[in-house]
């Protein structure tokens, strides 16, 4: 590596910073939306779908993502399935993500009152509309905390896609170090440095939503 | 005859809840249900509406079969839209504010335009004076505001019945009142109204009839004169804590 002063490491790690959030933000999303449909599909007792959601759930969130994203990177080629290593992370991402999420979701869900449900149910209303008018925005509201933390972690956990060779910050940073130990402060400053300019301003944009959905959906 | 109920038999596994009832309900008439804790009122009117699935007999809304073997949530979504219900817990959308409440039916299920379903809640809620709660959510209410706006959603649907299921018990005594003036003032529109209460003045100045029910059976079904001044079983004077006499023991 050809680095002669620390400011050629800033746009490595600029570079490496856009490949986390991007991972990060697509990975969120699809968790999200697989969180919100298999916590629905819960709630409904789908008889077949219910053990598939359980089972697909424990999976995830009970063996670590690193050698999920190596299985996955490494292990289905053999049998002729392959991904690059970014559209690895955003499916490896994506499930964790989703086994979190459902349980997020589901328990808002289900601290939503059967009273309040079953007058719904008294008036007509579909289970359509419980769902889009009652139930998703009341489960949302009072998830939107551990849907937080949730995001911030798995923003976190872009790193453990270094095994597959993502080059996210951690990535990047050993790759440095590896290369010339007399940069380490350096790096690991900048290392530091890079998750706090991801994560503050996304925390800080969270807790905006969370205060925002916290008043529309319940009157300040 | 408008509501009509042959030998309905409701059981939760091997407690039998309802046993054999037989009621008419007529058209524009105040039906008052009583009785003691766990009787089965509750669960009568939740077979009224598909809530509950009975056992045996039949439930008729004027001469339809309601209750057919077998029938789901989309069968009874037409009967529901013609029998609404308001529950002592008010139930009101937590998420929604008072007018969202009261709109989200009549949009939703009976597919009217929004601007007749705003028109058709500023008018009710005038009616019980809470035209200034319009964009209050549920928890900036009282008691008492809560179950009126209750009741409104419920008429927002225009409903040709209404159950209120001791919709008074959660209020402190200032609040009952309002809400039942609320209910005597629906008396005079054609509304059936079927009322399980334990407000014993409300129910003798409003009732045309008074069903008394004990452990899963009808037990005196009477004019509120008859059953508070001289009602005809045991159970009843039990109920109403009155002095039992030879001549009924016999
Ligand atoms: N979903 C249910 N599963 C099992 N048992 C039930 C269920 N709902 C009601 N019961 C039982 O049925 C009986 C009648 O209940 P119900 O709620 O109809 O009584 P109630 O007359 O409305 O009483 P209360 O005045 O306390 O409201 C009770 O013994 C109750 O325990
Ligand atoms: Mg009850």
């Amino acid at each position: 590596m050809d680095t002669d002063s620390v400011f050629d490491l800033i746009p490595i790690f600029a570079r490496a910073s856009a490949v986390t959030v991007w991972i990060a933000t697509t990975s969120i999303f699809f968790a999200f939306t697989i969180g919100l449909l298999f916590s629905i599909a819960l709630f409904f007792k789908t008889p077949v779908l219910k053990s598939i959601v359980h089972a697909y759930v424990a999976f995830f969130r009970n063996t670590p993502s690193l050698i999920q994203a190596y299985f996955v990177f490494y292990g289905l080629p053999k049998v002729s399935v392959q991904f690059n290593s970014y559209t690895c992370s955003i499916i490896v991402l994506s499930l964790i993500g989703g086994a979190y999420m459902s349980k997020a979701i589901y328990s808002g869900i289900k601290a939503i009152s059967t009273n309040q449900l079953e007058i719904a149910r008294a008036m007509g209303l579909s289970k359509f509309n419980m769902v889009v008018h009652l139930i998703v925005p009341q489960a949302l509201s009072i998830s939107i905390a551990a849907i937080t933390n949730n995001s911030i972690f798995l923003t976190k956990e872009v790193s453990a896609m270094k095994i597959i060779l993502l080059p996210e910050i951690v990535y990047q940073a050993f790759a440095i170090i590896g290369l010339r130990t007399d940069l380490t402060i350096p790096v690991a400053v900048l290392t530091v440095a890079s998750y706090l300019l991801i994560l503050l301003p996304m925390s800080y944009l969270f807790s905006r939503l969370e205060r925002k959905i916290r008043f529309a959906e319940f009157g300040g | 005859m408008h509501l009509t109920i042959r030998n309905l038999k409701k059981s939760f596994h091997s407690n039998v809840v309802l046993d054999d009832i037989n009621l008419d309900i007529k058209q524009g008439e105040v039906t008052v249900i009583m009785g003691r804790s766990g009787c089965g009122k509750s669960t009568l009117l939740r077979c009224m509406n598909g809530l509950e699935q009975i056992d045996a007999g039949e439930i008729y809304l004027h001469d339809t079969l309601i209750t057919k073997r077998g029938s789901n949530d989309a069968h009874w979504v037409d009967i529901r839209k013609r029998i609404g219900m308001v529950s002592q817990s008010y139930d009101l959308f937590p998420h929604m504010n008072v007018l969202k409440n009261m709109i989200l039916g009549p949009m939703k299920v009976e597919k009217r335009s929004k601007k007749e379903a705003v028109q058709d809640a500023v008018r009710l809620l005038e009616r019980v004076g809470l035209s200034d709660k319009i964009t209050a959510y549920p928890r900036e209410l009282s008691g008492g505001q809560k179950q009126r706006v209750a009741i409104c959603r419920a008429l927002c649907m225009h409903p040709e019945i209404i159950l209120f299921d001791e919709v008074t018990a959660a209020l402190d005594p200032a609040m009952v009142r309002e809400v039942l003036d609320v209910i005597r003032s629906l008396q005079n529109q054609g509304l059936t109204l079927i009322v399980v209460t334990h407000e014993m003045e409300f129910a003798e100045k409003v009732a045309d009839q008074i069903v008394f029910m004990d452990n899963g059976k009808i037990v005196e079904i009477s004019t509120p004169r008859q059953f508070f001044y001289s009602p005809q079983t045991v159970e009843a004077r039990r109920f109403l804590n009155l002095p039992i006499d030879d001549a009924i023991l016999k």
